[in-house]
């Protein structure tokens, strides 16, 4: 997670989110032969990564964890060459022939671009955080963990990208309080095995938070487990990874049309307005949010925009006759 | 200047803050992933402005002093200063237009040189 990519290589195709969408859609451009990266930022850090069984997937009769069909889904789009990195990308410039995406770790650049973040972005704001971001608040540990050496802060979330960012906080935090919504954290055993032996994490379950307090700077938050009454803690910096039900739009930063519910707006070929910027999955609207639908999306936007870039590759071709 | 400075806690007080132009302070560091977004902008900016507006590099990495006092904590931090004074602060990433709008902004707001 630490290391900064240094991919200077151009990609066909970059896809943002590996769950169903876009390791379907990977698994249809790689194995036509395109050169395919995914970039997701964790593996249960989206929709089908935390759903405890799949019993609706066709052809899968035995039982089966989300997460589990994932990693089958992403092992398989591998098999036929696609590359996958763990980032989170935080923006793009998609108005351009080459087109590039920003991660948290590093740049890439491709030509064609498929967006699959799915909805389980936050909606609103929880009281402070806006007004604290920057002054405590903040969604990148890589970026940030520095400034908090030798002090106390708060992570919520409950994926793994939420332990991820908690663990790389201990190395320079002198403690670290871990707010999971849930019972249970959702994540691969041996990485809550890793967060609940560290001796700097105090992990809070079940627990809401309430409010990011301070002034000029963070300076408490303020909490509730289930059953107990509501705690106020002193902490110098909040990082929050909690999950919602809107479409995950803000790294595209208005270069897309976004339709009233906060979804892309597509063609029947999963196209956005921008000629080689797709969008499948959970991220569209009118859209039955469903393992299969996404996967099939995937694969129509996969196939399609091998015939747009073969295409264009044959007019360059042309030219240099 | 038509390039981005970099500027160490020692140089700040001489360079920045006794600067006669506005200044855009980017607190900034290698392992930033936003902090990249942002770097060629700024480079276009200070290219096309630089007779107007200086671009100041602070890599919090080596240089704490400065972004400690104006209590910087998360990067990329952008302060657009005019004689010694925050004008405005921009914490995290923007877009180019929208970036260029708020230099703008702050590029009206200050008396022009004569
Ligand atoms: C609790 C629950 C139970 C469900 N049960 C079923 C079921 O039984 N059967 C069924 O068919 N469907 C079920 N669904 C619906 C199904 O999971 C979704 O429709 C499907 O997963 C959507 O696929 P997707 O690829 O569009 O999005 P997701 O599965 O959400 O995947 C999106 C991916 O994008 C990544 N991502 C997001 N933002 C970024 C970013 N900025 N940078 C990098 N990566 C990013 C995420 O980490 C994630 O891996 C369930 C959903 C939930 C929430």
């Amino acid at each position: 997670m630490t290391t900064e990519t240094n991919d200077t290589s151009l990609y066909d195709v970059v896809i943002i989110g590996g769950g169903p969408a876009g390791a379907t859609a990977a698994l249809y451009t790689a194995r036509a032969g395109m050169k395919t990266l995914v970039l997701d930022k964790g593996l249960t850090a989206g929709a089908l990564g935390i759903t405890g069984k799949i019993a609706n997937y066709p052809g899968l009769t035995e039982e089966i964890s989300g997460a589990e069909l994932l990693e089958r889904m992403r092992d398989q789009a591998k098999s036929f060459g696609a590359a996958f990195i763990t980032d989170k990308v935080i923006g793009v410039i998609l108005n351009a022939e080459e087109k590039m995406v920003f991660g948290n770790q590093g740049t890439y650049n491709s030509r064609a671009v498929i967006v699959a973040t799915g909805s389980l972005g936050r909606g609103t704001h929880i009281k402070g955080e806006e007004e604290l971001l920057g002054k405590g608040v903040s969604y990148c540990a890589t970026c940030d963990a520095a400034f908090f050496k030798d002090q106390d802060v708060m992570v919520a979330g409950s994926s793994d990208e939420a332990i991820e960012e908690a663990l790389y906080l201990t190395r320079f935090a002198s403690r670290v309080l871990f707010l999971c919504p849930h019972e249970d954290l959702k994540a691969p055993q041996e990485l809550i095995d890793e967060l609940l032996e560290n001796p700097k994490v105090t992990l809070y379950r079940e627990t809401a938070l309430h409010e990011i307090i301070g002034t000029e700077q963070v300076e408490a938050v303020r909490f509730q487990q289930k059953g107990q009454t509501e705690e106020t803690l002193p902490i110098k910096g909040a990082f929050i990874y909690l999950q919602g039900g809107r479409p995950i739009t803000d790294f595209l930063q208005d270069q897309l049309e976004l339709n009233e519910g906060g979804c892309v707006v597509v063609d029947n070929e999963f196209q956005t307005a921008i000629p080689g910027v797709y969008a499948v999955g959970d991220v569209l609207c009118n859209h039955v949010k469903q393992v299969v639908i996404a996967a099939g999306e995937g694969a129509v936007a996969g196939m399609a925009l091998e015939k747009a870039l073969r295409g264009r590759r044959k007019i360059v071709v042309d030219w240099a006759k | 200047m038509n390039e981005p400075v970099h500027i160490t806690d020692a140089e700040f007080d001489e360079k920045v803050l006794k600067s006669s132009l506005p200044v855009i302070v980017d607190f900034w560091a290698p392992w930033c992933g936003p902090c990249r977004m942002v770097a060629p902008i700024l480079d276009k900016i200070a290219k096309e402005m630089g007779d107007k507006v200086m671009v100041a590099k602070v890599n919090t990495d080596e240089n704490v002093e400065w972004a400690s006092k104006y209590g910087v904590r998360g990067i990329p931090t952008m302060l657009f200063m005019y004689n010694g004074e925050v004008v405005h602060s921009q914490v995290g990433a923007l877009p180019e237009p929208m970036l260029r709008d708020v230099v703008n902004k702050l590029l009206e707001a200050v008396p022009s040189e004569s």
